[in-house]
Formats: structure tokens, sequence, C-alpha cells
């Protein structure tokens, strides 16, 4: 008994009398004036006859299209027998569609809306699993249970609608445990954005697998977390005060443009300057009536841009100065006032180098070898020195070197991460060799230092060996990103940018372990880890990492992370108990401009003491499918082969 | 230049002649035989001699050997009637570099030239959908009549062939039986067109000409085509392979063979020419092989 899953794909028959239209309007039938046609006419009607099929016969290549577009259309309407297969399941849809699932991604789409397609595929996919959805802000809300019928629920699901709530999943999840029954395998999928994820706070029991659906950029949990609006009487008038509190979650300060709509009209713009670590701000508005509707409006290509640039806000100082030391200062200024905030001052040719010298400038760029090696000279104590001189800082200069490869050191260094030396060629460079007791090779090629830091008690030199503007440096936009972040490295005085993303070399600096006791080793436990269960499915075992093996280097490499979320590290004999951890931080998905979203699925069920019995499987369809599409694509396979045949022939037989 | 004005043609063609074999239907004198009896220099047959009758015809050799009067009875020779008919409809402008309707004319001219050599009357005409310009040719006015047939223009829309109503129509004005030479490529005429000629009053005897070019017989090109009837402007599309295209030319072969045999069968006569072909070895074979006359 052959049956068809997808008999909507039938359409696609109708593609083939277009096909032949098509052939018939391709032929290019060249026109001839003769006697007569009386016996063309006969040869016709006498040969060709007027059945299709004839007339197919008569070109092959067009039968053999059509041939195979009918087998492809049959494929695609996935003909098959019944059969049985796969785990019978419950599934337990939650969609969060608390505040921040209001946010627009880059793409324009709003983040419930891909939670809804993405939920409605899910149990499309699932064609034979009951379901149960529950919609869910800080009060969780039940869709439906034990739905069977797919229209029916995906019909509820797209019913959903966005709140102004904040997102509770601890109360969502709790609903969901009381949903699975007794015996049957409950499977869990969570589609959100997780900005407000705390896995600590959910607990799951252990018979319960869940699917992550992440939706959105999560390299940049920001976001709207609250709204609020209160009522406010002050003499003798009502006015509303509109509350809208945004939370970054990113390890990282940030700075997001967020506008305010009100009752659909843009209420204000500013520009919001978040701290890291799931600081917030509030936005407050006065409004003289009770608003219908208020939105806030957060791009979140805003905030990669304002991320690149990494505009640091948190210093006292408003403005940050640089003086750029250089015959030819005009590359160097437009890259520093490309940072936005920089007031740049570039050398003049008739006022004394020492002046410069005597200022208080909080960056200054070198491109001067006699100017490089009197840095202690300077008031100012952090340097960008292009191509130094020999004798600087203990370099001494081997044979010139040109071009080559680079090479990416084991530590990169935050203020180069960002960086694209992919296409990097240098010109031409003098071969270097550092003093290694205070200087620290960033990137080389062949050996020969690209960028190398320098830090002694007083002074910060990021060096540059090789001149960018007689090489093919991507200038316009790497140099910007290096000096921007020299900058951030200036104003904060520090070296590591711990922002920790999962399956990607991550980095520590060693000065958080600085309280550490000799020898003992530091444990990085999974906060979330409650959510996993006994069977393994969902633990992340904790990672134990030896903090005295940096001998001495700023930064120390740190274990990978496969899991987004909060870690807590503990030294170790203090992990356990209510002991504060030492420091906490976030692990971010890869941010959105190379994201493979995929949900951070649960691995591989270890089902060994779980034996289902036949009650599980669930009727599905053994497909033909495969060998139709096969058959097509030798079909189309014979369909060049005669073509070719053909031209061949043409060509051959002068025709 | 007409092509009988070109140097050594009326030469070449005055080395022919038109010798007609059947019966003389005409009513005046003229050199052909004919079955009425009387005057004339051909003895007939003799008959017993009866009172009245004039001595000077007496066969006396033959009286004296049997010993009774025979008198000479001569057969009267009279003019034949020819009748030539030429196809001028478009699919006859085909052919290249000497077009099927060229050749039509060159073989109507010295038909009628070396009819009017003798004493015959001669009645041609050239027909499309119906009976054009017919007249008689006479020594005198042969060339006038074919300048006059040769300067008319084509007709817009091209005309078709309609040789049964031709025929019908050319009938009804003249009525003596004769010799009847029908010049045309038949294309679009069928067989059955046989069947009416050889049972048209005047047919005494015909003569089928049929005059085909290059690109009736052989369709070599393979392809997509749009072909379009140069008379019916009626549009066929096929797809041309080369077995279509054997198929076509042996359709045509298998045409012109069948057009013979019916000829004969009626007692006529069928010459096939090609457009460019010799065009005096196609006359003389057409004047010898068919049986009416001999070199001069």
């Amino acid at each position: 008994m052959i049956e068809f899953q997808m008999m909507t794909n039938a359409v696609f028959f109708g593609a083939v009398p277009a096909l032949i239209a098509l052939y018939m309007l391709k032929l290019n039938r060249r026109n001839k004036k003769i006697p007569s046609v009386h016996f063309i006419k006969d040869l016709i009607s006498d040969n060709k006859g007027s059945s299709l099929f004839k007339k197919l016969t008569s070109n092959m290549l067009l039968f053999l299209e059509v041939l195979f577009l009918a087998i492809l259309t049959l494929a695609l309407m996935n003909p098959g027998r019944p059969g049985q297969s796969f785990l019978n399941k419950k599934m337990i849809l939650l969609i969060d569609n608390s505040i921040t699932m209001s946010s627009r991604e880059a793409d324009g789409s709003l983040r419930l809306e891909s939670a809804i397609d993405m939920a409605v595929e899910t149990i499309y996919r699932n064609p034979n699993s009951t379901i149960a959805a529950i919609e869910f802000s800080s009060i969780p809300k039940l869709l439906f249970d034990s739905e069977t019928s797919r229209e029916e629920a995906a019909r509820q699901i797209r019913a959903v609608s966005p709140t102004h709530l904040s997102c509770d999943y601890k109360s969502a999840i709790a609903l969901a445990e009381g949903l699975s029954s007794e015996g049957s395998f409950p499977e869990l999928h969570i589609f959100s954005d997780f900005c407000t994820w705390n896995g600590g706070r959910a607990a799951l029991n252990d018979k319960i697998g869940v699917v992550f659906h992440p939706i959105g950029a999560l390299g940049r949990n920001i976001g709207v977390s609250a709204l609020e609006i209160s009522e406010e009487a002050e003499g003798g008038s009502t006015s509303y005060d509109i509350f809208l509190t945004v939370k970054n979650y990113c390890d990282y300060e940030v700075s997001i443009p967020c506008s305010v709509f009100i009752d659909g009209s843009r209420a204000s713009s500013s520009v919001l300057t978040i701290a890291a670590g799931a600081a917030e701000s509030k936005i407050i508005k006065k409004y003289g009536a009770m608003p219908a509707a208020v939105s806030a409006e957060i791009i979140t290509n805003d905030i990669l841009a304002a991320d690149d640039k990494r505009v640091w806000a948190s210093s006292g100082r408003k403005s940050f100065r640089a003086l750029v030391m250089s015959e030819k200062p005009y590359f160097y200024s437009a890259a520093l006032e490309a940072a936005g905030g920089v007031i740049v001052e570039a050398l003049e040719a008739n006022i004394p180098k020492a002046i410069y010298r005597e200022r208080e400038y909080d960056l200054a760029v070198i491109d001067d070898s006699a100017e490089a090696l009197l840095l202690n000279k300077y008031r100012c104590r952090n340097f960008i020195v292009i191509d130094p001189p020999e004798g600087f800082m203990g370099v001494n200069y081997g044979p010139e070197e040109t071009g080559g490869t680079v090479r990416t050191p084991e530590f990169p260094f935050a203020y180069l991460r960002l960086m694209d030396l992919s296409d990097l060629y240098v010109h031409k460079m003098k071969k270097a060799v550092l003093n290694r007791n205070f200087s620290n090779t960033v990137y080389s090629a062949s050996a020969c230092p690209l960028f190398s830091t320098v830090f002694n008690e007083n002074l910060k030199a990021f060096t540059v060996f090789f001149d960018p503007r007689s090489s093919n440096f991507p200038l316009k936009i790497s140099f910007p990103i290096f000096f921007n972040n020299v900058i951030n490295i200036v104003k904060t005085a520090m070296t590591t940018g711990d922002n920790f993303v999962i399956d990607r070399p991550n980095f520590f600096s060693a000065s958080k372990f600085k309280d550490f006791k000799k020898g003992s080793t530091a444990v990085i436990k999974y906060a979330s880890k409650e959510m996993c269960g006994e069977n393994g499915r969902f633990t992340i075992a904790d990672q134990y990492f030896n903090a005295a093996a940096s001998d001495g280097a700023p930064l120390l490499k740190a274990p990978r992370f496969y899991m987004a979320g909060l870690y807590r590290v503990f030294e170790t004999g203090n992990e356990s108990g209510a002991a504060e951890p030492v420091f906490e931080f976030y692990v971010n998905p890869p941010a959105s401009r190379n994201l493979n979203v995929k949900p951070q699925a649960v691995k591989a069920r270890n089902d060994n003491k779980l034996k289902a019995g036949e009650e599980f499987f669930e009727s599905s369809h053994v497909s033909y499918a495969a060998p139709l599409i096969l058959l097509a694509a030798v079909i189309i396979l014979l369909d060049w082969i005669y073509q070719n045949y053909r031209t061949f022939y043409k060509k051959e037989a002068g025709l | 230049m007409y092509f009988f004005e070109r140097p050594g043609f009326i030469k070449a063609l005055d080395s022919l002649k038109l010798v007609i074999k059947n019966q003389a239907r005409g009513i005046r004198f003229g050199e052909s035989r004919s079955k009425f009896f009387g005057s004339g220099i051909e003895v007939s047959h003799l008959k017993n001699y009866s009172t009245g009758e004039d001595i000077k015809f007496i066969d006396w050799n033959a009286s004296f050997r049997l010993n009774r009067t025979f008198i000479k009875v001569f057969s009267e020779t009279r003019e034949n009637n020819i009748y030539i008919l030429a196809d001028s409809s478009e699919s006859m402008n085909f052919g290249s570099p000497e077009t099927k309707r060229e050749l039509a004319l060159k073989l109507a001219y010295s038909i009628s030239y070396l009819a009017a050599m003798g004493t015959n009357k001669i009645y041609l005409a050239d027909f499309g959908e119906n009976i054009k310009n017919a007249a008689e040719i006479t020594r005198a006015n042969i060339n006038i009549k074919f300048r006059e047939i040769m300067d008319r223009r084509p007709s817009a829309p091209p005309e078709k062939t309609r040789l049964d109503r031709s025929i019908n129509s050319f009938t009804a004005n003249f009525k003596r039986r004769g010799l009847l030479f029908i010049i045309s490529d038949f294309l679009d005429s069928g067989l059955s067109i046989m069947d009416m000629i050889a049972k048209t009053a005047i047919a005494q005897n015909f003569c089928v000409i049929q005059t085909l070019c290059a690109e009736d017989v052989k369709i070599s090109d393979t392809g997509e085509y749009k072909y379009e009837d140069s008379e019916t402007l009626e549009t066929v599309e096929i797809s041309l392979t080369p077995e279509a295209a054997a198929e076509y030319e042996k359709r045509i072969s298998d045409f012109c063979s069948q057009l013979m045999s019916k000829s004969l069968k009626y007692g006529g006569n069928y010459k096939k020419t090609m457009a460019g072909c010799d065009y005096m070895q196609a006359l003389k074979e057409i004047i010898l092989k068919t049986g009416f006359g001999g070199s001069g």
C-alpha cells in the first residue's frame, strides 16, 4: 500500500506543461518558403501523429526532462509504505513571550516570531508525538495539553503574543514538569532568547530531556528586561512614569542605541552605555496619559558596532588625548579619530618635540626611530611604536625579511583578538629579536614579530614591527580597531577582555588568581548544572584548572567551554557548600557574525537503564523518495549525455 | 532579352521537327493524316468503281491485274489542334538559376514554334486559379504572345494552382479534339487530376510535362523548420530529421512514378524535367521519346 505524505507537492506537476511550452517557445524554427507543403503535411500526419507521446519521443531531451520532472515530483510527494520507527514521546514546548522576545534582530525579524516559527517547525518534524505548549513570561500559561492535531497546535502557538513582563523560567519549567506523566518520555523544548537565563534557579527532574532552542543573537545578551508604568499625582494632575529597564548580560560594557516608542510614535532615542555583568540602565519617560503601547527598539547590529569599537565610558575623563609623533601623521590621526571621543594632536614642524614630550597625553603614537628611543622623556606612559629602531627596549635586528605568513600566537592578546590578519602582507621588515624579559610577541611572521607588547613598571608600549603604510595591511578596518582597542586597554589598564565564547580558546587574566594559595587548583563549575539529570545527559563536568602553571604569564589558557551560561570558579576545597566563588564569568554563544545557531542539544541519550517498550514506537513512513531522487538524477545525467552526444553528432556530421 | 531572342535558340529549334502521328481533327487542310477521305495525295485504299466517279483516280494497274475496275480513295491531310497549358502559379517561381516557370515557358514556346512550322492550329494558355491569355499562336504572333505572357506581373496575393477548374474552363471554349500538352509541377494537384486530363473532351492525346526544381525533390537541411506554402501561405512546423528528409524525397519520387504510370495508363505521355537541366535534351525527349515526332 503506497501512501503519499506530501500530496501538496503534486503541484509541481504543473511545471510539466510549462516545460513543454518553454521547449516549444525555445525551438528556434527557421522560416522557409517552399513551393508546396502538400507532401510535408502528409509526412507529418503519417509519421508523427498528434499524440503527445509521439511528440515527446520525437524530442528526446524534452522527453527525458519531463520524465525527470515527473519522477522528482513523485519523490517530493514522499511516497512510501507505513512502518514503525521513532520513539513516541510527549513534547512540551515552552515559548518565551517576555519583553526581551520583542527585540528585533539585525535581519528585522522579531524574536518571538522566530520562536513561534521554530516551534511550529518542531511539531511538524515530529508528526506523531503528543504536544503540550506553555507560553511564559513572569507567569506561565498552558496553551494546550496532549494535542495531536498539528494544525490545531500550530494555530494556538501562532496566537502567542508578546508581553511586557519579565521572564521566569522556574515557574514555566515547574508547570512543564507537572504535565509529564509517569512512564512517558517527555521532551522539553524551550524557545527563548535566554537573556535572563539562570539555570540555577530552574530545577528539572532527571527524566525530562531538554532541548534548548536559542532565539536571536545570543552573543549579545542585552535587551529590555522590564517595563514598569507608575501613576504619579502631582499638583492635582496625573502623569505616568514609564520605566524601561535595559540589562546587559555581556561580560563587557557596551553602548547601544535604544529608541522608545509610546503609542506608536518615537518618544526618545538615546545611547545607553551599560556596564558588564548584568548591569542595568533605566529609561524613564513621563507621559500624560496611560499609554496603550510601549516598546523599545534595540538593534543588534548597533550593539555589534558599539562592541567593535569598545567605546569605554567608565573613565573619569570624558575625552582621551592622543599624540601622533610622525612626520606624516595623517594616517595615524585618521585611525585614532575613528575611535570617537579622542582628541588627536599631531606633530607640527615648527614646534620643538620637547614641548610635546612634556605635555600630558593618554597615548602617543611614535613613527620616528630617533624619538622611539626617548620614551622615558615623555610624560605620557602609553605608546604605540611603529617600526621601532634597534635598541628600542633591547630590540636587536637581523637581516631584512620580506613577506611571510602570519603565525597565530599561543596567547592572543585581547587588543588584537578582533583583528583579521589573514590577508596581511608585510612589505619589508627587519628580523627582530626581542628582549624576552619584558616583551611579548603577539603576532609573528616567519619568526619575525609583527606585533609585540612591552610592559615595564612605568610604561606600556604596543609595537608594530613594520610600516603599515607600505604594506597591504587592511588599513581601513584593522588599524582603527587596533588603535581603538589599545585606547580601551590604556583606559582600563587591563590586557584581557575575558570575553568567553563557547568552543573557542579563552584566556583568564592571571591577576584573577592572585589570591590563590600556592599550588592550589581552581575548580570551574557550570552554574546551571542543576538542569542536568543523573544519567549525565546535561552534566557539564567540573573542570580543574591549574592557575600555578601560568609561570608569570599575564594570560592563562582556559579550558574550552561547550555550554553557554554562568560559570563559577572556586579554589579547590572550597567548591562545596555555601562558599563564595572566587569569581564568576559568563560564556557566550558565538557572536552573531559567525553564529551557527544550533540548539545546545542534549548529548546522546544514555538509555542503558531505560528499556523502551513497544508502546513507545510510533507508526512512521518508510519512504521511497530516496531511490526516486536517485532515478531522477540518473535521468538528468542521461539527458546531459544525450545533449552532448547530439552536439557532437551535429559537429561531426557537419549539420 | 527574352529567351527566344537569345542567339542560337531559334536555330537550335530549327534542327527539330514535330511530327504528329495521330489523326488530325482540324477543319482546314493540313499535313497530318486525318480520318477523312477525299482529296489528298496519299492513297488510303481502293474501292470498286461506280459510275460517275472521276476516271482519273482509277488504279489501272490493280484493275488490269484483277480484271475489275478499282478506283483509288485518298485520305485527307488536315491540320492538327494543339493545346498547350502552362502553369503560371506561384509555386512555379522556384528554382535557381532557372525557375520552373522559365523552363515551362521555354518548353511551351518550343512546342508552339515547332507546331507552327507545320500546318497546325495552336492554342496556348497559362493557368493558375483559372485560364489566362488563351490565344491562338501562329508563326506571326508567337513572339508577341510570349512577350505578353512573360511581361505580366505576378499577382498578389499569390496565385494558387487550380488545374481542374482551368481545364474545365479551357474546354468550355475549345471543343475540337487535339493534342494537349500540360506543363506544371503538379505538386498540389495529386494523382486524381490525371483521370480528369485523360477524360477531358479535347484530349485526343495528351502529354504531361512535369517541371520540378531541386527544392521540390530534396530537402537536405535538418533542424527545426517552419515551412510556408508559396501559394496558400499555409505554414507547417516540423522537426526535420535526416530520416524525415529521406522519407520526403522518397514520397516525391513515388509521386512522380505514379504520375507517369497514370499517364501511360490513359495512353498519354509523361516527361519529368528539372529546372536548370539541359533544356534541348529535355525537349528532344518530349518530342521523340513521347512518340510524337523526330528529328527534322
